[in-house]
């Protein structure tokens, strides 16, 4: 039976190449049918180094840092990177990594997992570790509130071999809270730094103390919810940290910090910008010294890594400078916002905004994203609003004070590139996607790259 | 002119972009020079609401709801309650919403007292209600549709008063009798959760229209081009109502 679906889901990526569709998810899911245990059937060869990521923010990136340190180190990986991260992904990626006899031919296994999917994947997986990066308000539509994805994730761990790691966010209370009572092995990452951001973040989760329900004080807030808490009636404070980044610099070249465990310091240096990548390089760091993998060859693997399409992705619209970045839900665009006006340019916006399934029916929350802050310290000329809820988007703009007359609706993709291009003159331009129009955008600078 | 918006529990009930109501409203009256003033108003607060024309209740998840409803039906009830006779004008939404009616049920059976202005009872379902919502509304003799977006797991059943509007499309307080939200003298409830406000312009500028007229007597608005807000509305209308 594995061996007939295997063949069936190559069969449909194929025809996937073929009409040019992604088929990232699609040939998984038509396995899947024939056999519903197939993840379980195809990863069983596969005892070690088997992680799973999981969280809001920072999954892709913090995957994608381990799976190129796995590499690296001479490991062959499995990895759903292109970021489909349901069950059907995952089955997807273990699909094109098997050969016709449904044998696959690794040694490791690096897998994003969407929250909601979490029970399932663990129970086939059997990860040896599990990452949780942090959780933030995202597709409130889909997951219900927070506490419930807390909770459900907190469930699906216990469905863990005994001897599995799980690896924390210390710095995020509700990821943090996750290893109370944990019966498992767990171990915190965190930061210990004098970057003390006054928190603008409006959509800032006030954490109530789980065992006395006291509000957390916090000495430092980093961004949005994270920092180093305590609570001022029962004394419960963030977890001790046994991987923790000090001596952070961050600059539009990269970031470098140092990585102290056990007794060891670490200095980091990574191309990746932006603060919240710290923390992506925190937790892929600390889950390679956890799977053993030699020091050196992961200082090295950092240092020349470069994320994937559509994360901090340099680029030219027609001869014009661009960076593009996924926004995603408020954090992620808030962080983006605030790596880009770091950059000290005046800069013109094209902001893709679409409500399919995959990015959440609701759009909400670009109402919880800070763009009056942001709009405060940084020069921008031009600001597109492009995709299935353009005027939505525009709309927040309009209410930000952001000048109507240097707003255009454009709901086709191709125009809005087109049209920001021709606006553009020595300024960057920063496309900013949501997820399912990442995909459109990327078709666009194809279709570009072709006609050249 | 100027207008005082007390906004309840800012740090708590604050959920989906309930920040863009208080946006919509201070961006619409700074546009014609209203001075706006923001008050926020916690479980520390004592107040009477003699000082604040138009209150704000947002969203919250149960765990939050259960946090505000002693404060708000013990503490405060008895001043808002005379407050909202003497015709201060209130938007509640969500849990708010369901705070400002007689009584939220909870999953387990649990029956968290609300404030008792709007005569409607909550209980919660099995379901959540989710997606996008089109309702016609009438207020101030005025017809027109409302746009949003809903996710409660809540039914809301109307006992005397007035719903807010009719379902088109979306399930509205419990998915079975077709209306959506209520309203009672000033004060609004409805489940067209987050920015509700500013893509419904006409609800916006009547909420800042009933309470300068309370405080100032007769008045009339300047207005505003909204053609941005217009389009945004007709583009949800014209996805979901296919003709």
């Amino acid at each position: 039976m594995k061996f007939l679906s295997v063949n069936l889901g190559k069969l449909v990526n194929i025809s996937c190449k073929m009409t040019g569709k992604g088929g990232t998810s699609l040939p998984g899911k038509i396995a899947l049918k024939s056999d519903s245990k197939l993840i379980k059937k195809l990863i069983e060869p596969i005892k070690e180094n088997k992680v799973i990521i999981t969280g809001t923010n920072g999954k892709t990136t913090t995957s994608g840092l381990i799976a190129h340190i796995l590499t690296t180190s001479g490991k062959s990986v499995v990895h759903n990177k292109e970021g489909a991260n349901m069950k059907t992904g995952i089955a997807t990626a273990l699909i094109k990594n098997s050969n016709f006899l449904g044998n696959l031919n690794k040694n490791a296994a690096v897998f994003e997992v969407d929250e909601a999917n979490m029970p399932v994947i663990i129970e086939e997986v059997k990860p040896n570790i599990v990452v949780i990066t942090n959780f933030f308000r995202d597709q409130l539509d889909r997951y219900g509130e927070l506490d419930t994805t807390v909770e459900k994730v907190k469930e699906a761990l216990l469905k863990l071999p005994e001897d599995s790691i799980v690896l924390l966010n210390a710095d995020e209370p509700f990821t943090a809270s996750i290893g109370d009572n944990l019966s498992l092995k767990v171990i915190y990452y965190g930061v210990e730094s004098n970057l003390n951001n006054s928190n603008t973040s409006t959509s800032f989760e006030q954490k109530y103390c789980p065992v006395c329900g006291t509000k957390y004080i916090y000495k430092r807030v980093y961004y949005g919810q994270l920092g180093d808490y305590y609570c001022p009636n029962c004394g419960k404070k963030r977890p001790d940290l046994h991987f923790k980044a000090t001596d952070i610099a961050l600059s539009e070249e990269g970031i470098s910090f140092k990585l102290f465990y056990k007794n060891a310091v670490l200095p980091i240096k990574s191309k990746l910008i932006g603060f919240y990548n710290v923390y992506n390089l925190l937790a892929a760091i600390s889950t390679s010294i956890l799977l053993n993998i030699n020091i050196d060859s992961i200082i090295e693997a950092i240092q020349d890594y470069w994320p994937i399409e559509g994360r901090l992705q340099k680029t030219y619209i027609k001869g014009k400078k661009a960076i593009i970045n996924l926004i995603k839900n408020p954090i992620g665009f808030e962080s983006t916002l605030n790596m880009l006006s770091e950059f000290n340019k005046p800069l013109n916006l094209v902001i893709f905004i679409n409500d399919n399934y995959a990015d959440g029916r609701d759009v909400s929350w670009l109402w919880d994203v800070n763009i009056e802050e942001f709009l405060s310290k940084t020069k921008v000329n031009y600001i597109i609003t492009s995709g299935l809820r353009a005027e939505d988007m525009a709309v927040r703009l309009k209410y930000a004070n952001f000048d109507i007359n240097k707003i255009k609706v454009l709901n086709s993709v191709d125009k809005a590139l087109d049209t920001i291009s021709e606006l553009t003159k020595e300024e960057l331009i920063a496309v900013l996607p949501n997820y399912t129009s990442l995909y459109d955008v990327n078709k666009y600078l194809k279709s570009q790259e072709a006609k050249k | 002119m100027k207008l005082v918006i007390g906004h309840m529990y800012p740090d708590i009930l604050n959920l989906y972009g309930d920040r863009g109501n208080i946006l919509a409203l201070k961006r619409r009256c700074e546009w014609r020079n209203i001075e706006v003033e923001i008050k926020p108003i916690t479980v520390d607060t004592n107040t009477n609401f003699a000082d604040v024309d138009i209150l704000f209740l947002g969203g919250g998840s149960d765990r939050e709801q259960k946090m505000v409803s002693d404060d708000l039906t013990i503490k405060k009830g008895k001043n808002l309650k005379t407050a909202i006779e003497d015709g201060l004008t209130v938007l509640g939404i969500c849990g708010g919403y369901q705070l400002l009616g007689n009584y939220y049920q909870t999953a387990k059976g649990d029956k968290l007292k609300g404030v008792g202005v709007l005569d409607v009872w909550t209980v919660a379902g099995t379901k959540r209600m989710i997606g996008n919502v089109v309702i016609e509304v009438n207020i101030n003799e005025k017809a027109f549709k409302m746009v949003g977006f809903e996710n409660h797991s809540g039914k809301t059943y109307i006992g005397k008063a007035k719903p807010l509007g009719k379902i088109i499309i979306g399930s509205g307080n419990n998915g079975e009798d077709k209306t959506e939200g209520c309203v009672y003298k000033n004060v609004y409830g409805t489940y067209l959760h987050g920015p509700v406000l500013p893509k419904n312009p006409e609800f916006a500028d009547y909420l800042i229209l009933s309470a300068l007229k309370r405080k100032y007597g007769k008045i009339e608005l300047v207005p505003l081009d909204d053609s941005l807000e217009k389009t945004a509305k007709q583009s949800i209308i014209k996805r979901f109502i296919k003709k």
